[in-house]
């Protein structure tokens, strides 16, 4: 059946120009190690930066194009990069990256498909019709589904109909204009029907703007002077220091290659689809010296909420339990949900910045409309109890050769303890990276979150999602060894002085990975890579039953072994993983994980078409011993790719670059279960032991 | 803990897809095997990449007592400035960096080892471990050959400058720069030796056309010698010839009669380069003047990049985008585009 289908394809479009090449390995690598952290939302907006990067990619010799909103690159790389060009002219290749200080091979790797290196163009003045003509287009429409009928929609219990669909358009002005709105509606969410008579469920938008006036202001005041560097209305994040005072949206809160220095992005536009975690309203920076900028922000936004149990029916009842995150409105409790919580917040950023040194100081205030009081359960003792929270933190880095000194400490003022005393609690940071040479670079990060530290808005490198009630030195190693061989390790000991959700008692732990990556050279295109990663932490023996009138703990500790081989050779990418975990407790059973993949993509450079498929096998005895394989997806449509059970997985796209403004995608998958009479769970419960997805992608860009 | 061969046996009506995967879960084990089998592996890596490049006057700005080099000077005709010097420098160090550092460079017109030592030092190539091998030759502008190297992959154990001059004409041209050396990587080292050449300009007419073919014949005898003391080894010839591969020096002088193959079992790689392309425009007409000619089949390609050409105004599309044409500065690289070889 399938390949009707692609005959029938290759007869209808011609066959011209050249398809797309598929992600990088080195990129393909990055978002599954976030993945894996289980940062789904923060791929989701990489995937999207990435896609956009490719599209029309960043010209390193403007430093001023962006490069900027790239995680993996720091401020002293690219002033690095500025001072390289000041002294030997703009680039004319990528690889002469590699003689700019502090560009490693990972972060060359990761930024050579997303850049170029031209000669820049003088600057036309701005004008309504250079904007107009120079600006670029984009919109995508996608939709997707799910075959097979889960109970969800067999009993009517989603309002909806199980297609996701979803669009984005964006109008861009090179860095200086953009203006994005976007619409989604998730399976099971009602399409202008019921609760959802506008439409979509979620309508993002957003208008960025940066250095407005700067030119006529320089002119007049000469270069110390005051303008708006950027000014963004609508849905945005905001981004400062190493994250404990502000931190919006999905940061990464672990080490990957040798970034434990989190690179500050300030105020950026939310993506397209993220349907929570971001701020309303409207945020700028302003430039008041040339070393000095201010960042203003307010924000004010309904978010969903949890009611207590038996809200519904007493009305008396006027606080929440906790915030809701997950973006789904599709059964009745969860459109109940919907915007319970108004949340206003307002700060400021103020940010000194010389030579290699900068310093910041962040003051910020979040009030809600509601109490939120959370249920009454053990681990919940420090947790948020109120309506109202302050944090003022500073941050530096300073930069003294090939050494680099950050940290950033941080305070929570408020009386959102259980008990309502007055709360302040510290939550601090210090780290340094030394660069050895190009090959060898070590860096290593000390932090401290207090168990009553309070932050909504905060996402700094730590075990948990959010900086509180933590302590913990982490250690990183990068470098290229013998034979070529680039090895990248890290060991990370935390310690959780309170107890937290399902161990409940103070409990401690450690981390470490190594990754060994070898190009084999006597064969072209064959790579090797050798992943092993162990976690060691505390737990409760059952979960939330007391033994003889207490939690028992336990220690547990997970080993996972990953190897793959990839074989480029031509048009064709050959990619085979064997994965291996084995999970056990000191006083529960151990259990296995297996997973092994055969990938192929197939990228002709004389045919637009693209094509990628894989099987993957696996035999997962638990969710402690879960494993992941990204796989290749749409931009938007990413989902986790975790395996548990046992069973295979099936999948194939397509992607048609029909012509300069045209691109269409399509997908189909299917995940069948050996081990199972059904498929998911709840309300996705589907009573056949297999579930077949497709998608279709539609782009145009003008 | 359930395994593959043991899964439930109590199926439902059987769906299409049942049908269809119900047998692979049995043959598991074979369907691993069957897909872990990677496609040959036969194809080869260039371990090492060998470059020449004609860099067009790459003078110091200094007077030489000895030599005709007074219009590159700050106060020649050609007011040849610091500035301009130290662009031409970076602008080198960046086509190098360009072609992703090459192991081994051939270089022509070159003025003195003072301009390659800022070359290989005063630019970032400093931390790629380049160095170099120059000799003085008794060529009338004072420019010469000279073979950059990187110290990590390139071991030279021997190097000598063949005089080709012919004094009792009163013919003083560049020498041939012989280099005998080892390149080394993780997997095993090779022998070669090298020769760099450049040889007199078209201008000479039918004077530097008899010299060419000399020349041509003293190097044939050179590197067939070589390649008969030192079995196995790569020797390489590289240069500028002023001579394309129709012409009589290449033709007869180095034997390959119009043949990729000579009868000394050297190749001339620029057979592989297709018809109107080359490293050299003269009027309209692309040519392939700048060679490499090896005793093993190698792959080579000219490194055309845009950043390399310029508008042909004249003659339409593009030709290479020079430092100089006569006396007027345009600020370019070179009007010769570099070659790459690859050794597997």
């Amino acid at each position: 059946m399938k390949k009707n289908y692609i005959w029938i394809l290759l007869a209808v479009f011609p066959m011209m120009g050249k398809a797309q090449s598929p992600m990088p390995s080195a990129w393909h690598n990055y978002i599954e190690t976030l993945a894996e952290d289980g940062n789904d939302e923060l791929v989701d907006e990489l995937m999207e930066l990435f896609e956009e990067c490719r599209e029309e990619p960043l010209n390193v010799n403007d430093t001023s194009d962006g490069l900027s909103r790239l995680p993996f690159i720091n401020d002293f790389q690219q002033k690095s990069l500025r001072n390289y060009i000041a002294l030997y002219g703009q680039l004319l290749s990528l690889e002469e990256l590699q003689a700019v200080a502090g560009f490693d091979s990972t972060t060359i790797a990761l930024l050579r498909p997303l850049a170029v290196a031209k000669s820049i163009a003088t600057p036309t003045p701005l004008s309504l019709k250079e904007i107009l003509s120079h600006g670029r287009s984009n919109l995508v429409v996608g939709t997707s589904g799910t075959i097979e009928q889960a109970r969800g929609y067999r009993e009517s219990i989603y309002e909806g109909n199980n297609l996701r669909m979803m669009w984005r358009y964006y109008f861009k002005y090179k860095d200086r204009l953009r203006i994005q709105i976007s619409g989604d509606k998730d399976p099971g969410e009602a399409f202008f029907t019921g609760n959802q008579k506008q439409g979509f469920d979620f309508y993002g938008y957003s208008v960025m703007m940066n250095d407005i006036g700067k030119d006529l202001c320089m002119g007049i005041l000469g270069e110390n002077s005051i303008y708006v560097k950027r000014l963004v209305l609508g849905h945005y994040h905001l981004q400062f220091g190493q994250g404990l005072t502000l931190w919006s949206g999905f940061g990464q809160n672990k080490v990957y290659g040798s970034n434990c220095y989190k690179h500050t992005q300030g105020i950026r536009p939310s993506g397209a689809f993220t349907e929570y975690g971001f701020l309303q309203g409207a945020a700028t920076t302003i430039s008041l010296w040339r070393h000095l900028d201010i960042a203003l922000f307010y924000s004010y936004i309904n978010r969903d909420a949890t009611l207590p149990r038996g809200a519904a029916n007493d009305s008396s009842i006027d606080w929440v339990q906790s915030i809701y995150n997950s973006g789904y409105h599709r059964t009745q409790t969860e459109i109940g949900k919907k915007g319970l919580l108004g949340e206003q917040l307002w700060g400021t950023h103020l940010e000194y910045h010389r030579n290699d040194l900068r310093i910041g100081m962040t003051g910020v205030a979040t009030s809600f409309d509601k109490q939120i009081i959370p249920a009454r359960y053990i681990y919940n003792d420090n947790a948020f109890n109120g309506s109202r929270n302050y944090n003022i933190g500073i941050d530096f880095a300073y930069r003294l050769r090939r050494i680099l000194v950050f940290g950033e400490t941080a305070i929570c003022y408020n009386n959102a303890l259980s008990n309502s005393q007055t709360n302040i609690s510290p939550a601090s940071l210090i780290g340094s990276e030394f660069v050895i040479n190009n090959n060898h670079r070590i860096s290593g990060l000390l932090r401290y979150y207090s168990p009553t530290y309070h932050n909504i808005h905060a996402t700094a490198l730590g075990q948990s999602s959010t900086p509180q009630n933590e302590i913990g030195g982490t250690l990183q190693y990068q470098g290229q060894i013998l034979w070529g061989t680039s090895v990248s390790a890290s060991a990370d000991h935390f310690w959780f002085p309170h107890m937290k959700y399902l161990t409940y008692a103070p409990s401690s732990g450690c981390e470490y990975r190594i990754e060994l990556r070898r190009p084999f050279r006597h064969i072209k295109g064959l790579t090797a890579t050798l992943k092993y990663r162990y976690k060691e932490k505390g737990r409760n023996v059952t979960p939330t039953t007391m033994v003889d009138g207490a939690y028992l703990m336990e220690q547990t500790h997970r080993h996972q072994v990953q190897e793959d081989i990839e074989y480029c050779v031509g048009a064709w990418r050959w990619t085979t993983r064997v994965a291996y975990t084995h999970y056990h407790g000191d006083k529960t059973e151990s259990c296995h994980g297996f997973l092994f993949y055969q990938d192929m993509q197939l990228t002709p450079q004389t045919t637009p078409l693209s094509i990628a498929a894989r099987i993957t096998l696996f035999n997962v005895d638990d969710y402690e011993a879960r494993l992941y394989a990204t796989e290749s997806d749409f931009v938007y449509q990413y989902n986790g790719g975790t395996f548990q059970n046992e069973g295979f997985r099936l999948y194939l796209l397509l992607r048609y670059d029909i012509n300069k403004y045209w691109n269409v995608g399509m997908k189909y998958g299917v995940t069948y279960y050996n081990d199972k009479e059904t498929f998911g769970s709840g309300y996705d419960l589907i009573d056949k032991n297999y579930r077949q997805q497709w998608r279709i992608q539609i782009r145009w860009k003008w | 803990m359930s395994r593959f061969s043991t899964s439930v046996q109590s199926r439902r009506t059987a769906s299409f897809l049942d049908c269809i995967f119900s047998p692979l879960r049995w043959r598991w084990s074979l369907l691993l095997l069957l897909l872990s089998a990677e496609p040959a592996l036969a194809q080869c890596n260039s371990r090492w990449s060998i470059a020449f490049w004609n860099v067009e006057n790459y003078f110091d700005t200094r007077n030489d007592s000895l030599t005709n080099d007074d219009a590159f000077t700050p106060l020649g005709d050609n007011h040849w400035t610091t500035k301009r010097y130290n662009d031409k420098r970076d602008k080198i160090y960046k086509v190098i960096a360009a072609m992703n550092w090459p192991d081994i460079i051939g270089m022509a017109e070159v003025e003195n080892s003072a301009v390659l030592r800022d070359l290989c030092h005063y630019t970032p190539l400093r931390k790629f471990g380049y160095d170099y091998i120059h000799y003085d030759s008794p060529d009338g502008r004072g420019i010469d050959c000279a073979l950059l190297f990187r110290t990590g992959t390139f071991k030279a154990f021997e190097s000598t400058p063949i005089c080709v001059s012919d004094s009792q004409s009163a013919f003083f041209t560049r020498d041939i720069l012989m280099v005998g050396g080892i390149l080394k990587d993780t997997n095993g080292s090779d022998t070669c030796y090298i020769f760099v050449n450049h040889w007199p300009s078209k201008r000479g007419g039918a004077t530097a056309s008899k010299h060419r073919l000399r020349i041509a014949h003293t190097l044939m005898a050179l590197m067939d010698s070589v390649q008969r003391t030192h079995c196995g080894a790569l020797v390489l010839a590289m240069g500028d010839f002023n001579a394309s591969p129709e012409e009589e020096a290449i033709k007869h002088g180095l034997g390959f009669h119009g043949a990729a193959r000579n009868a000394q079992g050297f190749h001339n790689l620029m057979y592989q380069i297709p018809k109107g392309e080359g490293s050299y425009k003269y009027h309209d007409n692309w040519s392939c003047i700048d060679q490499i000619i090896a005793n093993r089949k190698l792959t080579v390609s000219i490194f055309r990049q845009d950043f390399l050409l310029t508008d042909d105004p004249k003659y339409l599309g593009t030709k290479p985008s020079r430092t100089y044409t006569g006396m007027r500065y345009l600020g370019g690289f070179s009007d010769h585009l570099p070659l790459i070889a690859c050794i597997p």
